[in-house]
């Protein structure tokens, strides 16, 4: 299987490359896993990929699904995902952006909690945020094990 | 998060000195509001413990409630009234648990062109409800809404959750797990899914051959789960949620109103009040401590003010924010207009509020953090005191054509 395309960092700068005319179909990863297992995991996804590299070093994975929603996957340099992130008028497929984390983000979800507009999930596995309303939704989820080093909450959007 | 917990031994004392403190609580308007309390527009509203389930609370703190009567489409017999509705500003039409509805009032499934019945799966950003699409005839105070579509939550008729419903989160299909017998979504629109009439939809409307084989539709905008106070045949153009204050150290319950209409009646005059106009999403912006917050929004689904604010120490042992002692901080509201309005936000500790008084529902300095940075949501707290217009889309009243917020 053809591994992902990375575009490599040009200076500091954020470099933005659409892959959307390269060979291999657009694919995402999910939380957790391996970047070569994207292209089995994202053709449903059915959106574009950009790849972009930030100042420290690990790679972020962009695709806009046909809902309009704008789904990020953030990449350590050895190709793991250890974060993910939604914004849009829908909320994407959780199962296949999470991968194994899902489970444990339905069943932290289920927990007691009031209103329906925000979710936070803290737990030493994983970290995860869900808020907004129909029409606009954001929501992000990391392992904070996989976290680069120098990397936060903050800079994952 | 907190449960409701019943102890025997509150301090009434407590509440008295700290409702006559009054420390910031009475700036930019809070308090002196006139709240309505009669009229056929007047619905009642009140925030207190919600549904019980086996004798046990299943709501929260600072979730407001109403009651609904439903109908079988042109009876005037045929008829329940169900309490425990929230009242849910960002969100759009009326979605009630299966569980809560009497088999003496039939309610017909909707249709598309095949008649085949329709579903839907309702995202919100803690989970999802799934459930069939039937019409109703709706009254709430006098207003009525004739055969619009509604939501029936865990529908027993509908038992298998697609696959792309499912993927969405936790399943929100129980009063215990949904916290309430229903939801009343009257949000600044209409339709709560505008795009749901063309393309590829994923995860919103349904169309089942069988119970079993539900598949992604697109539905006709009519046959959408929409805000019913739109098709009220008065009182259509925007609400007023009308809630007391409520002292620092809380209140056992409030009493209030939702009024329908914004300069319609004698009793929703528009007054004193400043238009913030929102954006396609509802959205208006925050200045807060120097960040641009474009997101910002005025909630009464959200049971707290939600601030994105790192450094407010969050408590230990519930999800709201504990600080050392009360914050207060200025936050400016603008709007593309260049309305500006500058809002007192007190943020108190919320493991003194909740040990101070174990039993109460209102609380109108409770913080959390909002992991989102592009947004405060001012949620329930903030409607304490006030009379909040919701001006709704399309829709135009003495001052201006929504949808835009104003209090």
């Amino acid at each position: 299987m053809r591994q992902s395309t990375r575009v490599r960092a040009l200076g500091s700068a954020l470099i933005v490359a659409s892959l959307a005319q390269s060979a291999a179909p657009p694919a995402l990863a999910a939380l957790g896993a391996d970047v070569a297992s994207v292209q089995a995991d994202g053709l449903h996804m059915k959106g574009e990929v950009r790849v972009s590299t930030s100042p420290s070093g690990y790679d972020i994975h962009e695709m806009q699904l046909p809902s309009g929603t704008v789904v990020r996957e953030y990449v350590t340099v050895d190709n793991k995902v250890f974060a993910v992130s939604w914004r849009g008028p829908s909320i994407p497929d959780l199962r296949q952006t999470l991968g194994t984390y899902f489970p444990q983000y339905v069943a932290a979800s289920s927990l007691p909690h009031g209103g329906h507009h925000h979710l936070d999930i803290s737990q030493p596995g994983l970290v995860a945020h869900s808020s907004g309303n129909m029409r606009s939704y954001f929501g992000f989820a990391y392992v904070p094990s996989l976290l680069p080093p120098n990397v936060s909450a903050a800079d994952i959007r | 998060m907190r449960r409701i917990i019943a102890l025997a031994a509150i301090s009434i004392s407590i509440v008295l000195v700290t409702a006559c403190g009054g420390s910031g609580d009475n700036v930019n308007g809070v308090g002196g509001n006139t709240i309505a309390t009669a009229g056929s527009n007047v619905a009642a509203v009140v925030v207190n413990a919600g549904p019980t389930v086996n004798g046990q609370s299943v709501g929260d703190v600072n979730l407001l409630f109403t009651s609904v009567t439903i109908c079988t489409p042109g009876s005037t017999t045929a008829c329940q009234t169900i309490n425990n509705i929230q009242v849910d500003t960002q969100s759009y039409g009326l979605r009630i648990i299966a569980s809560a509805l009497s088999s003496a009032v039939t309610l017909p499934a909707e249709t598309n062109a095949a008649n085949y019945p329709l579903a839907e799966c309702t995202q919100f950003a803690d989970g999802y409800t799934w459930g069939s699409l039937h019409t109703v005839d709706l009254t709430i105070a006098q207003e009525k809404a004739a055969g619009i579509p509604i939501q029936v939550i865990g529908d027993p008729a509908y038992p298998s959750v697609p696959a792309d419903c499912a993927s969405t989160g936790a399943q929100e299909d129980t009063v215990e797990t949904f916290g309430a017998n229903g939801i009343l979504g009257i949000g600044p629109f209409d339709q709560d899914c505008g795009t749901c009439t063309t393309g590829t939809q994923t995860g919103h409307y349904y169309v089942c051959p069988t119970a079993s084989t539900c598949a992604d539709a697109t539905v006709l905008l009519a046959q959408e789960v929409s805000n019913p106070v739109y098709e009220f045949s008065t009182d259509n153009n925007g609400v007023i949620i009308e809630l007391p204050v409520v002292p620092a150290g809380g209140s056992a319950t409030v009493s209030g109103a939702l009024v329908f209409g914004i300069d319609t009646q004698q009793n929703n005059v528009f007054q004193n009040a400043t238009p913030l106009y929102a954006d396609t999403n509802g959205d208006v912006t925050a200045l807060y401590k120097s960040a641009s917050l474009a997101d910002s929004l005025f909630d009464t689904g959200s049971n707290a003010n939600f601030v994105p604010d790192t450094t407010i120490p969050t408590c230990s042992d519930n999800p709201f924010l504990c600080p050392s002692s009360t914050l207060t901080t200025t936050v400016t509201m603008e709007d593309p207009t260049g309305t500006v309005s500058a809002l007192t936000l007190n943020i108190a500790n919320a493991d003194t509020l909740f040990n101070g008084n174990p039993t109460f529902t209102a609380f109108s300095n409770l913080g959390s953090q909002n992991s989102d940075t592009t947004a405060l949501v001012w949620g329930l707290p903030f409607f304490y005191g006030r009379n909040v217009y919701v001006a709704f889309d399309g829709r135009t009243n003495t001052v201006g054509t929504g949808p835009f917020y104003a209090y």
